[in-house]
């Protein structure tokens, strides 16, 4: 099937004007299938981390959404442990007008401001609105522990302070820890 | 008004860069043809150069003309075009522009493509009936009509609604039939319009040299580099060689020149492959060579068993602060999270180590012994060659220097671009003329709702999660 003018010129622009903190580029064997980086927003508990995401195009494209999933952990309210995202322009609130860089920074804008009110991780969402000092905490954890591979031992020592560690008791702690220790 | 920079239509950096080249732009119908060419411009070229074609009339020569249908999506259009001519849905200039009530434009197709997944306008969300769509006002089609396109086959420049016209009826490039078309055995095949006073060519001939039969057209091809008779001297030997050979040929010609087999290491004596056994006794590397060789291949083994071995220690490295984690997290919950290695001197020298850590350990030591005992006749050899090294290293240095000043320039050449750049695009994304609520990098699309885009806050059912 041969690959419309919009998803090329989509693409060409991608390449040729990248979107600031954001990078998408298409794999050479299938052209509708793309590496995705965001990096967290400055004045958010993402800060410094750069997230892994997959994005593809399906065959109907622009007509459905593309489909967006996150392959880096993070701890957010309305991102699931399989990296799946709740984002209405992704679903339900989808235009054909609608862009691959106007998605990618709607994502980059929910990292910015998650919505606990409309969550994927109950568990997360509640502890989001129980405890949000304690939620921004552990979202920093998972940044420091996630989101941080792509910087040296350097400059991560260099950030070691801006971040907090993790307490034995939280309930994520382990959970962590494992997918730490087998990788 | 958003212009794209002109970089935005320069080839990729990344492996898919022949993206523009995945969509034909047109298509030819060999079954139907166009209708006569009464046009005054029809190019009596045609006939009257052809000696095949003389007898027949003009508009016989245009019954060589084949019907093209153009894709006009994946055409090339000359410079920036004008963002209101712009789908917003398919992003190329509209084809059968239509109208909305709440005042948008989509090409037809598009938007009963947007409509058959839900009855709203794709810009504004405003409710959208199928009947309520009206054709776009005569002004725009005739914007269009006069965008400048590149022929897809000479790439000359022409109004796009002419171009189905100068591919059927003028361009040279474009494909006709073949005049043997016309004649009683009626060819079948295609050539470019700018060939077709010339004979069929589409009928067997026999190579002279290997005497195969192949078709007329395609004999200069096959005599140049498939041919199996044909010779030619060698460049080096001159000895009468097959054409399709020659590469084979020079790999073992005994006259083609060839570089010491120490060349790798330093040698730059060059000869004959013939005479190359005289230099072989005198080369200044004939005793360095081997053991050169020998000692390379011994590094790249050790190297490998370094990898291996920091492997395998980072592995258990890990599992070690693991299970000490577990044990111990009460005492020290806080460094042990960090995944430094700041901690690990202390975790290897940890009194509880099962048996299974001796072992590792103990497999380390004699590694690093024997590391210690190569290490140590390396530098044994080192020693002899250090000067020789030196000098032989030494323009490559030079050499190196200059290079890194060069690629720190392109650096510098390269900051300044992508500086301008980002202003330019700051520029863009801060004063864009986009209407209404919009300031985004879109703003000049036409489209309000634009990044970043607010997410729905009421309906928080579940069917809403993205499933992947
Ligand atoms: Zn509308
Ligand atoms: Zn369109
Ligand atoms: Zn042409
Ligand atoms: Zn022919
Ligand atoms: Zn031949
Ligand atoms: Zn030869
Ligand atoms: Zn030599």
């Amino acid at each position: 099937m041969a690959l419309p003018k919009r998803i090329i010129k989509e693409t060409e622009r991608l390449m040729a004007e990248p979107v600031p903190g954001i990078s998408a580029v298409p794999h050479g064997d299938n052209l509708r299938y793309f590496d995705v980086t965001i990096d967290g927003p400055e004045s958010s508990p993402y800060n410094h981390g750069r997230y892994k995401l997959e994005l593809f195009l399906p065959d109907d494209y622009p007509m459905t959404p593309p489909k967006v999933r996150f392959m880096t952990k993070i701890y957010h309210p309305n991102i699931d442990k399989l990296g799946r995202i709740c984002l209405d322009v992704l679903k339900s609130n989808w235009s054909p007008a609608l862009q691959i860089r106007t998605i990618l920074l709607s994502i980059q804008a929910l990292l910015g401001a998650p919505n606990p009110d409309d969550p994927l991780d109950p568990n997360v969402a509640k502890k989001w609105v129980d405890d949000p000092d304690d939620a921004i905490r552990e979202a920093k954890v998972w940044t420091w522990k996630f989101g941080m591979d792509y910087l040296g031992f350097e400059e991560r020592k260099k950030l070691r302070s801006d971040f907090p560690t993790m307490a034995k008791g939280d309930e994520n702690y382990h959970r962590a820890k494992i997918s730490d220790g087998t990788t | 008004m958003s212009e794209t920079p002109a970089l935005a239509r320069q080839p990729l950096p990344f492996p898919g860069s022949h993206l523009s080249d995945l969509s034909q732009p047109y298509t030819i119908h060999t079954d139907v043809e166009v209708d006569r060419g009464n046009s005054p411009e029809t190019p009596s070229r045609l006939t009257s150069s052809s000696p095949n074609l003389s007898d027949h009339s003009i508009s016989r020569a245009s019954d060589l003309n084949l019907r093209h249908t153009i894709d006009l999506r994946a055409i090339t259009y000359d410079g920036i075009v004008d963002e209101n001519l712009v789908c917003p849905i398919c992003r190329c200039p509209f084809i059968d522009p239509v109208l909305t009530d709440c005042d948008h434009v989509f090409c037809r197709a598009c938007i009963d493509g947007s409509l058959s997944h839900g009855n709203f306008c794709p810009i504004d969300r405003l409710p959208l009936a199928e009947d309520s769509l009206t054709r776009a006002p005569k002004m725009v089609f005739n914007q269009l009509d006069s965008l400048k396109a590149k022929c897809p086959c000479c790439a000359k420049l022409l109004p796009r609604s002419g171009l189905e016209t100068h591919l059927e009826r003028y361009c040279l490039e474009a494909h006709v039939r073949c005049p043997g078309f016309l004649l009683e055995q009626g060819c079948s095949e295609m050539v470019k319009r700018g060939v077709s006073n010339q004979h069929c060519l589409h009928y067997p001939a026999d190579c002279p040299d290997c005497s195969e039969t192949i078709q007329q057209a395609e004999m200069d091809t096959h005599r140049d580099t498939f041919c199996k008779e044909r010779l030619k001297p060698c460049d080096y030997c001159e000895v009468e060689i097959l054409r399709c050979n020659e590469s084979e040929h020079v790999e073992n010609c005994p006259d083609a020149v060839q570089s010491c087999r120490w060349a790798e290491y330093g040698c730059q004596h060059e000869a004959k492959r013939k005479d190359l056994h005289l230099h072989a006794g005198d080369c200044h590397f004939k005793s360095i060579g081997p053991m050169a060789g020998f000692l390379k291949k011994e590094i790249n083994s050790l190297r490998n068993d370094v990898q291996n071995l920091t492997e395998t220690n980072h592995l258990q490295e890990r599992r070690i602060k693991f299970l000490e984690s577990g044990q111990r997290a009460s005492e020290r919950p806080m460094e042990l999270m960090d995944l430094s290695l700041a901690n690990l001197p202390e975790a290897t020298s940890a009194d509880s180590l099962d048996p299974g850590h001796d072992y590792l350990l103990s497999l380390l030591e004699t590694q690093q012994n024997r590391l210690s005992h190569l290490s140590a006749e390396l530098s044994d050899f080192q020693g002899k060659n250090t000067m020789m090294l030196f000098n032989e290293t030494l323009p490559l240095k030079n050499e190196l220097a200059e290079l890194r000043s060069t690629q720190q320039v392109t650096c510098m050449h390269v900051r300044w671009l992508m500086r301008f750049r980002m202003q330019e695009n700051q520029r863009r994304f801060g004063g864009g003329p986009g209407p209404a609520s919009s300031g985004g990098p879109e703003g000049g699309a036409g489209f309000g709702g634009e990044p970043p885009l607010s997410r729905r806050l009421s309906d928080s059912s579940r069917d809403v999660i993205t499933k992947l």
